[in-house]
């Protein structure tokens, strides 16, 4: 078995969860808690896995750490190739996932009243598509896998969701395949032209073709891209999607979703179309400056605290896009740490409403108020998580956020001071809704009505929920305190991605049609 | 050719996969003599036995042919790699019918030997129609092939849909069928010849296109491509579901299959078509483009699913003909490729219907509600189906759509590409509401009611069928290679090369 | 080297995670002892890192430059943008760390007897070893977003202090609104620091000093004095200078030492640090120094007119607070840096001594805050009384007093800046002299006007009289750092600030020549002014409040206008928040709901249905119709064949 996984590591991480996961969706519901057990026991047995060796693993000279590549279909012409990798761009979105699963499964233990089990199964066949598509090298399995994340999420909504479910969970699917199908005839368009679907090949093609063409190829990329961020004006499915999905839902969305759009953004559309890339980075720098403003005033307004998280979500989304057009390596490498910053605070911020609503059956702010006189404990984790969403420093937030705009305000873009400038607001106004949301929730006098939120509560968190949030916090403190350990992987590969798309023309190709092999650096 | 009455061995090979079922056909109405209505059991089972057991066997057959590589012909009739790949899509589609039709005939009480006997004339003459280019032999076989297939959409004599269905699609199958003949008629005005193999060096005689375009007119009806299509959701939804299932799938299947055989465009096995093939062409490419858009548009306000399902096959005949557009070999792989992926998984989809019992007019999306939880692996299963039907990966749908769209692009018919794959996002819609009906919707009291009294419609056989494509769906998208390469692309490699 | 340093700020926040970990079980468990254990924890902790202070500063006036630096661990490095943690303690920081953790420790030691009957007292004694810890950090860090991160910090830490009391209604929402006022600030020192860093390439503040000196022309000046004004922006936010000046008061709301130590003596005067330290640059930049000094000058009146008439002891205190801070930046925009900072110094002890002060008065009041409701307490409240005469004699700068010196040296810069800021300052030291008469003579002299609760009054417990005590002595000796060279005395503070100052810049120190201007003179007419105003407020208030009654019916539109602060909040609120939220609501309304949603995916989806519903209704269910469908499809395929 461990030699299997030696080899053949990157599958493992992908197929293990996704195959468990079905596997437990069979048992009967009779056997929910099993499940849940065993549920729990496999994402934990993932994530200790990919830590073990991903963190072992020592980069080869074009900076893969761990790599799978064999042919998997020629079918009709182009060849496709089954190739994941992992290099500094994705091995801490990858130990994200493996991480905030088996902590999101602890969580929301007892949030599911029906079927927990079936959720749980789906929530790991959701992680497996996440990480094969975070792994995926081949532009077709990264499609394949893109489109599989779709459905448990659209099931994961539609079932265990809230009052509209159908209509969130709709709009999510339909919304997100918009943009995809799109992006497949553009996909498949220029994969013809360059007889297959390595990046490579691609890239190839692409300096080949008119710079018309590339842009709008580039822009169908984009649409697909920008969709799953999401930029403005694309947002509207996340405020519905994350407040009628259940806990762990919005934890996996916030914590992980969302971040493929850059991911995919840094990985594919930037080095297959790197002239029209630096054209393009201009109007979406300028997009993403107002998610940055217009979420958070949106979020300001709220009333559901989990459509105020949302929002705010949307805001902090818009920095890791502006940090990536700002075309800086400062720029990039913070986008980089705010995705993961976002990940952690906002996927705790979604686990403690989680916590709250299942005490309370509740999401109203206006339903609560004095709550930190009841759960003083859950009060401090609160608010330690809202520091580091405001981006406090010495939290995780701040070093992302200050890394962007650094790097804004030094890009060749003109007008990046300008939006540098801008977006400060944004640090301003998270601060203003997050703070302001805190106030009425947990402070003041509780709230005197006796149906309200504050009156359900019981007690304070448990064991269980103290235990999830702990990791978390630690981590908050780690990636404020000593980010180096986060940004020294991706240091490497951002510059190279940068230097790549400054200079096109002498970026290395993969032409020949590889043998089955595996990195070596795993013995 | 020999002239002895009898034909030699090689030649019965060719003629075998006709011979099979048509004579288990000839056979059954003898069992089904009896005039009793409660036919006994065994004799029923009898009936089903024999024909189960002469589509397996003719499957078996065929695919010992397919092994051996062995490509025989008897005169017209060629069991080439094409003919051999459609008897056996027939074959396995009549398989899974008559499974299906064993629950649901029994649903709704009205087991009856001639069903069977009809179904299997109907396969046969399918397998006939596929694996010739002889202009009379076509004809006979598209008559042999529809004739019983507006008696099955009738079978059901009681119901009133059933007859008017079966009375529209007679109606409008015999003017299809008339414009097929008479295109035929003009062609051999025009060529003298009868068997296309022979109609060299075709000039752009004005009689000989107008007769082409008369020939395709019968053939696309057979695919119900829009405008020629109105008459699928009635006969659909009169017909048993097995039957519609079947209808939708192999007569839309060996009509293409033939279509291929008849008009090819870069696989010009007959050197004198390339101008029909230029002509038909761009009349297939107008043509998708209606089908794609209106059958989708309409499949999105159905309310009854087998209608649904309806517009969901004329919309993919709509992306099948987009094969034709391309038409490049790998087109071609791709369309037999996706032929494959959707009989299993439009039989898989109106399995659905058969395996939860829904009979008459119990077959809306509300009366699906809630039962998704009642049998969790079928509803699964069919919800593969569906999104199989819907294109997204990793199901075989997805990469049937891939490959004909990555012809379409390559060949620079971005516009078409477009349009069809908004069309299939348009679509996501309606195939979703089929598993958001079974698991997210909660049923109504009265249905709670009506299922708590009625006794739950075992049908094993069907559910076994539904899993099984289910199971498909999934296979054929993960391991497209196996069936691409050992299956698709060998027919088209093959087969080109034997009319070299 | 010097790893010590580390712990001068790393002990208090041993002391906040051991307290607010433990400290709440523990008293929870065992009451009194409990107690003890925690306060001495917190005290202990302020005390040692004072001590460490005191040894580093001393070895510091033997080392190069006077100046003590920590190796720098690496924090934050992406290609060329290295941001170490590094520890930096000259004369300036080192002195700044001698009175925080002086006046710190003092304040611990005070809260004690203030918070005793407190039920979250480990919580409070927790934030407040989080506050020393921040703004030690403040002081000491060695790189601007080191000292951002102190400077956040301590905001977060007043912003927890003022929201003590977090059951009541005005708390959380004063703490709230210190926090975002201090917020609007920090968007400045961002962007001061990016755009130093796009000038310079790097934030470590030595590196900035020393590219300073020789500055390359072609470097535009403009946009540095863009990054010192933005920096200003962050100072008069931390700083509570017009137009952000607004949360102090109401973080009056906080318990009463808080107010001492951070919205007095320490946290609010992170502003004049922050210039000082960057010195070099500001003089730099006449244009920002113009703008510090008219800026503190209009502050200092300001906020000393609307002292003259709040009732409210604490309320009087802030925005006297807020004026002498006014006067600092007055200082430093004048160009005296150490000026300034001497003023910082002094006002340090008595504004502490003051709150101090005026916090035992309320306690002794039973949580009376009201003035009109004091007087006579003189009797029952010797030392309080004694010790906060001598802060009064400090603050209104009576001659020889540390609070003279160091303010008549920035009247007298600011005189030579322009006779205008000079006039101003002068006013408003009137202003301050009047109403910390009518403060004292409202508070202690005259009759009591409350008689019930004057019974109950009794002198506070030794652990809140001697910090007092000590505060008075430090108020006292304050002045021999220095005395202005006018008065032939020896305005010592300049030359121990000079390293710090003028780090690493190769040119000579700028001396302003006088405008012919007498300093003897300048300083007799602000004094004499002064004093006036002074004994003006005593005879006003002296006999009960007959005569401020009288005033106020005289002037009702200026008493208006005064009482309520000019309506500044009022403004605030309908100016800029209601507009921001009603514009919020209006994106959201109308381009998420309406636009996006409704316009860009709901309308498209419904036209789809329509055009399904349209196709729909081809489909007759007559065979006519079907056929006829049939043969219009045959003619097109005619047309396309034949054609």
């Amino acid at each position: 078995m461990t030699a299997w996984i030696n080899t053949h590591l990157l599958s493992f991480l992908v197929f293990a969860p996704i195959l468990w996961g079905l596997l437990l969706m069979l048992l009967p519901e009779r056997q929910a808690p099993l499940v849940k057990l065993l549920a729990l026991l496999g994402a934990t047995g993932v994530f200790t896995v990919a830590l073990m060796h991903l963190l072992r693993a020592t980069p080869d000279a074009s900076g893969i750490l761990v790599r799978e590549w064999s042919p998997w279909f020629t079918a009709v012409g182009l060849p496709v190739d089954y190739h994941l990798a992992v290099d500094g761009l994705n091995i801490w979105l990858i130990l994200l996932t493996a991480f905030l699963t088996p902590l999101t499964l602890l969580g929301t233990w007892n949030s599911l009243e029906r079927k927990a089990g079936a959720a749980m199964g789906l929530f790991l066949v959701l992680e497996g598509s996440m990480l094969g598509a975070l792994v995926a090298q081949d532009l077709l399995l990264f499609y394949v896998f893109w489109e599989a994340m779709l459905l448990p999420m659209f099931f994961l909504i539609g079932l265990w969701g809230g009052q509209d479910r159908k209509y969130a969970a709709t709009k999510f699917m339909l919304f997100t395949l918009a943009g995809s199908l799109i992006w497949l005839v553009a996909l498949l368009y220029i994969a013809t032209k360059a007889g297959g679907f390595s990046p490579e090949l691609m890239a190839q093609a692409a300096q080949g073709l008119p710079f018309r063409t590339q842009f709008t190829l580039l822009l169908a990329f984009t649409l697909a891209f920008a969709i799953k961020v999401p930029l403005f004006p694309l947002h509207t499915w996340l405020p519905d999607a994350h407040t009628e999905a259940p806990t762990m839902g919005s934890v996996i969305l916030a914590g992980v979703l969302l971040k493929l759009g850059p991911y995919g953004l840094l990985r594919f559309a930037l080095p297959i179309f790197p002239a029209a890339f630096i054209v393009l980075a201009k109007p979406i720098a300028i997009l993403s400056v107002i998610a940055i403003i217009y979420g958070a005033l949106v979020a300001m307004v709220q009333w559901d605290i989990k459509k105020l998280v949302a929002y705010s979500s949307v805001s902090h989304m818009g920095f890791v896009m502006l940090g990536i057009c700002s075309m800086t390596t400062l720029g990039t490498q913070g986008a980089m740490l705010q995705m993961l910053n976002h990940g952690i605070s906002t996927g705790a911020l979604f686990l403690l409403v989680g916590m709250i609503y299942d005490r309370t059956h509740t999401r109203m702010i206006a339903d609560f108020g004095g709550v930190a006189t009841k759960m003083p404990v859950f009060s401090a984790i609160f608010l330690i998580i809202t520091l580091s969403s405001i981006g406090l420093p010495l939290t995780n937030g701040f070093v992302g956020e200050f890394l962007i705009l650094n790097g804004a305000f030094t890009s060749h873009f003109a007008w990046g001071r300008v939006l540098a400038g801008i977006s400060t607001l944004g640090i301003l106004l998270s601060a203003v809704y997050m703070l302001w949301m805190f106030k009425r929730v947990f402070w003041g006098p509780a709230n005197p009505d006796g149906e309200s939120g504050t009156a359900h509560i019981s007690g304070d968190l448990n064991a269980r929920e103290v235990a999830v949030m702990l990791p978390l916090l630690v981590l908050v403190f780690w990636m404020g305190l000593h980010p180096q350990t986060f940004l020294g992987h991706s240091q490497p590969a951002v510059e190279q991605l940068l230097s790549d798309a400054q200079a096109p023309g002498q970026r290395p190709t993969v032409l020949a049609a590889p043998e089955p092999r595996v990195s070596e650096e795993r013995r | 050719m020999s002239a002895s009455l009898f034909p030699n061995a090689q030649q019965l090979s060719a003629v075998l996969p006709l011979l099979l079922p048509s004579m288990a056909a000839c056979l059954l109405p003898i069992a089904a003599l009896d005039k009793d209505q409660s036919t006994q059991k065994w004799i029923r089972g009898a009936m089903f036995f024999i024909a189960l057991a002469a589509a397996i066997g003719g499957f078996f057959y065929v695919t010992s042919l397919w092994k051996s590589g062995h490509q025989p012909f008897y005169g017209p009739l060629r069991m080439d790699r094409l003919g051999q790949f459609a008897a056996i899509f027939v074959l396995l589609t009549a398989t899974i019918t008559i499974l299906q039709l064993w629950d649901h005939l029994h649903q709704e009480g009205w087991v009856k030997g001639e069903t069977l006997s009809l179904l299997l004339m109907s396969a046969t003459g399918m397998i006939l129609f596929a694996s010739t280019t002889h202009l009379l032999l076509l004809f006979v076989a598209l008559e042999l092939l529809s004739v019983p297939l507006y008696a099955l959409t009738a079978t059901v004599r009681t119901r009133m849909e059933a007859a008017e269905g079966g009375m529209k699609y007679f109606l409008t199958g015999a003017v299809a069928s008339s414009c097929f003949l008479m295109g035929s008629v003009l062609l051999y005005g025009a060529t003298g010849t009868l068997d296309f193999r022979t109609m060299t060096a075709l000039s752009a005689d004005p009689i000989a296109l107008l007769g082409g375009a008369l020939l395709l007119m019968g053939f696309l009806f057979k695919v119900s491509a829009v405008p020629f299509h109105q008459w699928t959701p009635d006969a659909y939804e009169g017909a048993p579901h097995p039957i519609s299932g079947f209808m939708s799938v192999a007569t839309k299947g060996v009509a293409l299959i033939a279509l291929l055989r008849v008009f090819p465009g870069a696989l010009s096995v007959i050197p004198g078509l390339a101008i029909l093939g230029t002509k038909a062409r761009l009349a297939m490419a107008f043509l998708a483009l209606l089908t794609m858009i209106g059958g989708n548009l309409t499949a999105l306000v159905q309310t009854n699913v087998k209608r649904m399902l309806a517009y969901s096959s004329i919309s993919h005949a709509g992306y099948l003909l987009l094969a034709f557009v391309a038409d490049t070999q790998q087109a071609y792989v791709g369309l037999l490729y996706y032929l494959v992926a959707y009989m299993a998984m439009n039989m898989g989809a109106f399995g659905l219907l058969t395996a939860f019992g829904l009979v008459g007019d119990k077959t809306t999306f509300a009366n699906l509600r809630g039962l998704g939880w009642k049998r969790p692996g079928l509803s699964i299963a069919a919800t593969l189906c569906l999104l199989g039907l819907a294109g997204l990966p990793p199901t075989a749908g997805f990469f049937g759509k891939y490959m004909i769209f990555k012809e379409l692009i390559g060949t620079g018919h971005i516009g078409l590409a477009v349009v069809g794959v908004l069309a299939s996002l348009a679509s996501v819609y309606y195939y979703l509401r089929v598993p958001v009906a079974l698991f997210l919707e909660k049923p109504s009291e009265s249905q709670e009611r009506d299922r708590a009294e009625q006794p739950d419609a075992g049908a094993p056989f069907a559910g076994a069928t539904v899993l099984v494509c289910g199971a498909l769906v999934l296979v054929a998208g993960l391991l497209q290679t196996l069936f691409v390469d050992g299956f698709a692309a060998r027919v088209v490699r093959d087969w080109t090369e034997l009319g070299r | 080297m010097n790893t010590h340093l580390w712990l001068i700020p790393l002990l208090p926040l041993a002391g906040f995670i051991l307290n607010g970990i433990l400290g709440g079980a523990l008293i929870r468990r065992t009451q009194g002892p409990g107690k003890a254990i925690v306060a001495t924890l917190a005290i202990g902790t302020v005390v040692a890192s004072l001590i460490l202070a005191l040894v580093a500063y001393t070895s510091s006036l033997h080392a190069p430059e006077h100046r003590l630096e920590t190796e720098a661990i690496s924090w934050i490095s992406v290609g060329t943008f290295n941001v170490p943690f590094s520890l930096v303690l000259d004369p300036l920081s080192g002195l700044m760390a001698l009175v925080v953790a002086g006046i710190g420790s003092l304040i611990h030691l005070y809260s004690v007897g203030y918070m005793w009957k407190e039920e979250g007292f480990a919580r409070y004694f927790a934030y407040l070893n989080l506050f020393v810890f921040f703004m030690l950090t403040l002081v000491l860090g060695g790189s601007l977003p080191l000292l951002f991160v102190g400077w956040e910090g301590v905001g977060l830490c007043s912003y927890l202090l003022i929201g003590y009391d977090f059951e009541t209604e005005s708390a959380p929402a004063a703490g709230l609104k210190a926090f975002l006022a201090n917020r609007v600030g920090d968007l400045g020192m961002v962007l001061g620091m990016l755009t130093l860093f796009a000038c310079f390439g790097t934030l470590t503040i030595a590196d900035i000093l020393k590219d300073v000196a020789h500055l390359s022309p072609e470097l535009g000046f403009g946009i540095l004095t863009f990054a010192t004004l933005m920096l200003f922006v962050g100072a008069t936010g931390k700083s509570a200078q017009l137009p952000l000046y607004v949360w102090l008061p109401d973080a009056m709301a906080g318990p009463t030492p808080v107010s001492a130590l951070i919205h007095a003596a320490t946290m609010v005067t992170a502003g004049i640090v922050l210039v000082c330290r960057l010195a070099p640059l500001f003089t730099l930049t006449p244009i920002t120094l113009t703008v510090i000094a008219w800026v503190g000058g209009a502050t200092a009146l300001f906020a000393a007119t609307i002292g003259l008439l709040q009732r409210d002891i604490k309320k009087v205190l802030a925005y006297s607070t807020v004026s002498q801070l006014g006067y600092m930046f007055m200082g430093l925009g004048a160009g005296g840096f150490a000026a300034g900072f001497f003023h910082l110094f002094t006002h340090a002890w008595f504004k502490a001594l003051l709150f101090l002060g005026a916090g035992s008065v309320i306690m002794a009041m039973h949580h009376e805050q009201d003035l009109f409701k004091m007087g006579g307490l003189r009797s029952k409240l010797p030392i309080t009384f004694w010790t906060m005469a001598i802060a009064t004699l400090c603050i209104i700068g009576f001659p020889g007093t540390s609070g003279f010196a160091s303010k008549d040296e920035i009247l007298y810069l600011a005189f030579q800046k322009s006779p205008w800021l000079w006039a101003i300052g002068v006013a408003g030291a009137c202003c301050t002299a009047f109403y910390m008469l009518r403060l004292m003579t409202l508070a202690f002299l005259g009759e009591p006007r409350d008689a019930h609760a004057f019974e109950h009054v009794h002198e506070s417990p030794v652990t809140m009289t001697l910090p007092l005590i000590v505060l008075g002595l430090g108020a006292l000796l304050a002045v021999a750092l220095g005395w202005p060279t006018a008065f032939g005395g020896n305005f010592r503070v300049e030359a121990i600030l000079e390293p710090s100052i003028r780090f690493g810049q190769t040119a000579q120190a700028l001396h302003t020549e006088t405008h012919g201007a007498n300093p003897v003179l300048l300083a007799t007419v602000s004094t004499v002014l002064g004093l006036a105003f002074a004994l003006f407020g005593y005879l006003s208030y002296r006999d009960g409040l007959g005569a401020a009654e009288a005033l106020t019916q005289r002037f009702p539109a200026l008493h208006r206008l005064l009482f309520n602060k000019y309506w500044v909040d009022e403004g605030i609120e309908f100016l800029v928040l209601a507009p921001t939220r009603w514009l919020a609501n209006l994106l959201w309304k109308l381009f998420d709901v309406i636009l996006i949603d409704g316009v860009g995916i709901n309308a498209p989806g419904a036209l789809t249905m329509v055009t399904g519903d349209f196709t729909a209704l081809l489909q007759t269910g007559r065979v006519r119709n079907y056929i006829l469908g049939m043969a219009l499809g045959a003619l097109a395929l005619l047309v396309i064949f034949l054609r």
